[in-house]
């Protein structure tokens, strides 16, 4: 009985895309914490910066250690760690990136706990250990899963102990959080904080947010307010694991950090972080539900035409990674050389030349777009190129763009595998 | 966080000295990193050079930061009761740097 409970909780398979999405969250909030303090180096890790160092969390020897760094070692940690970092973000080598860049973040947080060594760093940096420990957050939404080139990379199920653990971590740093304000350190039950926040002075940590001084002149509001919070807080583990407060709770979470973030000062780890972490609750197989009830309903319409080069393996490779990132199943991939092999007419009445010479988006309004402008509109319709959208848009983009696809297309055959492909020799015109 | 918030508040005010005048330094530019979608400043990190065996690496970094100065004051805001009496406050050096 027991082994059955501890196997559907812990190892039961389920999918993993929850937890490749959560992976960007993980990057993002990691580079929005740390990046900023590699602007002014001299004030926070080189010889001349004012230092604070965790002692009771690093071994005094190891602060040691890391004091005795040169600038120049700093300097090499601070791009060994904008790579490793990078990498993870994107998903290339995720497992590998993840554990360089929990040992470059360590590296950071031993020279000089200062500016980043919160409490929300710490826990962020259990997130990130929780994270790196199997490679399943790069099965999907990484250049891992694109590199592989699995269709159905979005369906990989895996044992489900790394998002049970961010979820009981989620919902237990709700919990003792709150037990910490009522016990012997905390007077949230004794006494009124956040009246005393709201009367901070303009050098205090509360914002100029619109009901501030409304609540400053309302102690009893501002007591149950503070009430309410640690109960809500208290009771998070039950409303979160349980089935029918799961949604109102991830819901009332998110708001909390909303309202965090707009009120006070403090650090956007719990803004970032914890609002996606909540989202780890949802069932990843109701996920993987509502995205094959997209792509069936897709499929079943009317989809865009991606016509391609068959004969070109770069361009075969490419389709299949698309196929990769076509999340929803958007696209009718078409190998112009086949229609054109069953006699067929090419859609849109392209012909076997423009065909040839780039590819070309059709959209089922007709619309048809060609070459480097595919790409534009594929990043409004790929999630996984959403990021670039900003890029293909960019002022400017319009021009680069096109010359630097024509090159590659004029010179695909180059980007073979098979060398001998490179005169074109796999590529016979029927 | 905010586990324990009580009716008083401190916070750290540093001058610099140039001819015997003290010149209140922004703490913007004491430590000039910028973190996103909040500031550290407000978050009272500057609280941490009251440490007492903060003072001597606190100075140091002073004077590398800010060369034009002679000496430096660092000096607390003590908000005795923000509730009560929101608008008094006293100061007091903790230490000076020369």
């Amino acid at each position: 009985m027991i082994k059955k409970i501890w196997n559907r909780l812990f190892l039961e398979e389920r999918p993993s895309i929850s937890l490749s999405l959560f992976r960007i969250a993980v990057a993002l909030t990691m580079g929005f914490h740390v990046i900023p303090s590699f602007f002014q180096l001299g004030e926070n890790y080189y010889s001349t910066a004012f230092k604070t160092y965790n002692a009771s969390f690093f071994p005094v020897s190891v602060i040691e250690l890391v004091q005795k760094s040169p600038d120049g070692l700093v300097l090499f940690f601070v791009f060994f760690f904008l790579v490793v970092w990078f990498f993870f973000l994107i998903g290339l080598f995720t497992q590998l990136s993840a554990i360089l860049t929990i040992v470059a973040c360590y590296y950071f947080y031993a020279l000089n706990s200062f500016q980043i060594g919160t409490l929300s760093w710490d826990i962020l940096l259990v997130t990130l250990f929780l994270i790196c420990i199997t490679p399943y957050p790069g099965d999907y939404f990484s250049l891992d899963s694109i590199r592989r080139a699995e269709a159905l990379a979005y369906q990989r199920r895996r044992p489900f102990f790394i998002q049970r653990l961010l979820q009981m971590q989620i919902a237990f740093t709700y919990f003792y959080t709150a037990l910490y304000k009522i016990s012997a350190r905390g007077n949230w039950l004794t006494d009124n904080p956040i009246y005393y926040l709201m009367n901070y002075p303009p050098m205090g940590v509360t914002k100029n947010f619109l009901l501030r001084e409304f609540f400053a002149a309302h102690p009893q509001l501002c007591y149950w307010t503070g009430i309410l919070i640690v109960a809500c807080e208290l009771s998070m583990p039950f409303l979160l694991f349980y089935r029918r407060t799961r949604n109102s709770a991830i819901v009332l979470g998110i708001f909390f950090h909303i309202v965090l973030i707009l009120t006070f000062d403090v650090p956007a780890i719990f803004f970032f972080l914890f609002p996606a972490q909540l989202l780890l609750l949802i069932n990843p197989e109701e996920i993987l539900k509502a995205i094959e009830k997209r792509r069936k309903m897709a499929s079943e319409g009317v989809q865009s035409i991606l016509l391609y080069d068959g004969s070109c393996q770069f361009c075969r490779r490419s389709v299949e990674q698309l196929r990769v990132m076509d999340l929803f199943n958007t696209l009718k991939m078409v190998d112009y050389h086949i229609a054109v092999g069953e006699n067929q007419p090419l859609p849109a009445g392209l012909s076997s030349e423009q065909a040839a010479s780039q590819l070309y988006l059709i959209e089922p309004d007709g619309t048809v777009w060609g070459g480097y402008f595919v790409f534009c509109r594929l990043s409004l319709r790929l999630p996984m190129l959403y990021a670039l959208i900003p890029i293909f848009y960019f002022p400017g983009s319009g021009v680069v763009g096109p010359l630097v696809y024509r090159w590659v297309a004029k010179n695909r055959y180059l980007f073979h595998f098979n060398k001998t492909c490179w005169a074109n020799g796999c590529f016979i015109p029927k | 966080m905010f586990f324990n918030v009580n009716d008083q508040f401190s916070y750290a005010e540093v001058y610099g000295m140039k001819d015997h005048q003290p010149q209140l330094i922004d703490p913007h530019l004491i430590f000039r990193t910028r973190t996103i979608g909040f500031d550290n400043i407000y978050r009272n990190i500057l609280g941490e050079v009251f440490v007492p065996y903060q003072e001597q690496s606190f100075c140091r970094y002073l004077k590398i930061k800010f060369p034009d100065f002679d000496d430096f004051l660092v000096t607390a805001v003590i908000y005795p009761s923000v509730t009560k009496t929101p608008l008094r406050s006293g100061q007091q050096v903790v230490y000076e740097c020369r």
